[in-house]
């Protein structure tokens, strides 16, 4: 790949893609292509299927760039949006036993790790992580657990309703209130981004 | 919905944790709204940042080798698509005629072409303009839509910017209802000072009668005190005199006694060597219940007879009594010590 692509700015890069750039998407894939995939080996657990959503995706990319819209949402965005989509449209199309506990309990453990700061952990000491890790501790814990559960498991609000056993009005609440905080804790988001 | 719903609906929007329906609801608006857009736009970009709180780990080479080798399997697909039917053009050997003839027409071909050629050249500046008036156009045309898309956005920050004005109205409106609520609590809250302070002040009437109750049992219980009964033409009204030991002071109490007239009120008189002097006035509740505490210049024993009036309220003691007696007994204390039985009769 050669250096110009590097210094063009990631919606430059789509709209080369738009036009049958094949090096500007090689370019926006080496720049993204980790966060999209650790975040599919994440949630469906299953590397060869997080490879495979990675794929899909990319390919998405190169036939949709063209309609990607600023105005909702910066490039980064806009291919983590497709690339939780495409995620949590096999998590849900997958058979799920939702009612065992056992599951859940396993389930919630596992997300806990997600904000437990562990310096000794060679994967945490990522500044980007270290700082979430820190965003997320300072977000009560009923409205980090509903978070977490839409963004990483996948459930609407209406299933995680279900599952806490909370009025539905409750868990609107506490996605609002919590993406609120979020919000304003990553307003410098560029710091965080790669 | 308006954007008041779709406000509501963005951060689970962002989050992919609405219903299709909503989603789609909620896309639908983000067409139109730009102020929502931007609203859903920094949601977006915070969630994607969740993204990174993951264990991050490149994808194996085969995933970038698989995208390319889908994006030329899709290319590939594409053009055979587009390709002509196979056999159309499908070769057979020559004759010797037929080269010759192949050959003239090659020839003929040629010379057409040279022409052609010579024509194209000249024309090739009309096409260069065709060409740069087709690009102009094309420009126009991106201006105007660039400009359609701006006139959309305008429309939806003035409808967006109505909305909000409604909405700072409403608030308005709430808040000046809120403010009549607070003066409504303020002044209620003053009646209820007025009447804990009433309340106060009644108390502390009730604890002066009581502690005056409490001296007159007291007195009563003390030895040596004296209880003068008085007399009235009536029999309703009575009154007790009750006198202490060392005679300095006493207490009189009357009861049944009626309201006086508007202005007037109970003058209690000692009378001594022909002459009566006021020594209290005697003030009565609703239930004609009324007591005072009297403490002559004199010893009792100097006084001998004792009455009640009614008189007007001002200048009583200057006038001296003149109204009727509803009260009235002889005081009759030869000896403090041993006090007798007082007689109670002449006016």
């Amino acid at each position: 790949m050669t250096g110009q692509y590097e210094s063009l700015g990631d919606e430059n890069l789509l709209t080369l893609i738009a036009h049958g750039d094949k090096e500007a998407l090689e370019c926006f894939y080496e720049r993204f292509s980790t966060q999209v995939f650790s975040l599919a080996r994440y949630m469906l657990k299953d590397e060869a299927i997080a490879e495979e959503i990675a794929q899909d995706v990319f390919l998405a990319v190169w036939q949709k760039a063209g309609t990607f819209k600023a105005n909702r949402g910066s490039p980064k965005g806009w291919l983590m949006s497709i690339a939780h989509h495409r995620v949590i449209d096999h998590v849900r199309s997958a058979k799920r036993a939702r009612a065992s506990m056992d599951r859940m309990a396993q389930e919630m453990a596992s997300m806990e790790m997600l904000y437990q700061v562990r310096t000794e952990d060679e994967a945490f000491r990522s500044i980007e992580r270290q700082e979430i890790a820190k965003a997320l501790q300072t977000i009560p814990e009923a409205q980090r657990t509903v978070i977490l559960m839409s963004y990483f498991q996948g459930y609407s609000q209406s299933e995680i309703a279900e599952i806490l056993e909370q009025p539905l009005g409750t868990v609107k609440t506490r996605i609002r209130l919590g993406m609120q905080k979020l919000r304003s804790i990553f307003k410098n988001e560029a710091a965080l981004s790669p | 919905m308006n954007c008041k719903d779709i406000e509501a609906l963005i951060p689970a929007y962002a989050l992919d944790a609405l219903s299709p329906e909503d989603e789609q609801a909620v896309e639908r608006h983000l067409d139109e709204c730009s102020w929502c857009s931007g609203q859903a736009r920094i949601l977006r970009d915070a969630a994607s940042t969740l993204s990174l709180a993951v264990d991050q780990e490149p994808p194996h080479p085969r995933v970038l080798t698989g995208v390319k080798k889908r994006i030329a399997a899709d290319e590939a697909a594409a053009e055979t698509s587009t390709e002509r039917p196979p056999g159309r053009f499908r070769r057979r050997p020559l004759s010797v005629i037929g080269a010759f003839v192949y050959a003239g027409a090659l020839m003929a071909l040629l010379l057409l072409g040279g022409v052609l050629a010579f024509t194209l050249r000249t024309s090739g500046q009309m096409d260069n303009l065709h060409e740069a008036n087709a690009g102009l156009t094309q420009q126009v045309t991106d201006l105007q839509q660039h400009n359609s898309a701006l006139s959309d956005e305008l429309n939806s920050l003035m409808h967006h910017n109505s909305e909000m004005g409604e909405r700072v109205t409403m608030l308005h409106q709430e808040s000046s209802e809120v403010n009549a609520d607070v003066d409504e609590l303020v002044s209620g809250n003053e009646a209820l000072y007025e009447q804990v302070d009433a309340l106060a002040d009644s108390g502390k009437e009730m604890m002066n009668v009581l502690r005056t109750q409490q001296s007159i049992v007291y007195m009563l219980t003390l030895p040596g005190t004296h209880v003068l009964k008085l007399e009235s033409d009536s029999g309703a009204a009575q009154g007790n005199l009750m006198m202490n030991l060392d005679q300095r002071w006493c207490v009189f109490v009357a009861t049944g006694l009626h309201t006086p007239p508007h202005n007037h009120q109970y003058n209690v008189w000692l009378r001594r060597d022909r002459h009566e002097y006021l020594v209290a006035v005697l003030a009565i509740d609703e239930m004609g219940w009324g007591q005072v505490l009297i403490v002559p210049e004199m010893p009792m024993a100097e006084y001998h007879w004792v009455g009640v009036s009614v008189e007007p309220a001002e200048d009583a003691s200057l006038q001296g009594r003149r109204g009727d007696l509803v009260l009235w007994g002889e005081i009759s204390l030869a000896d403090p010590l041993y006090p007798g039985i007082p007689r109670a009769g002449s006016r």
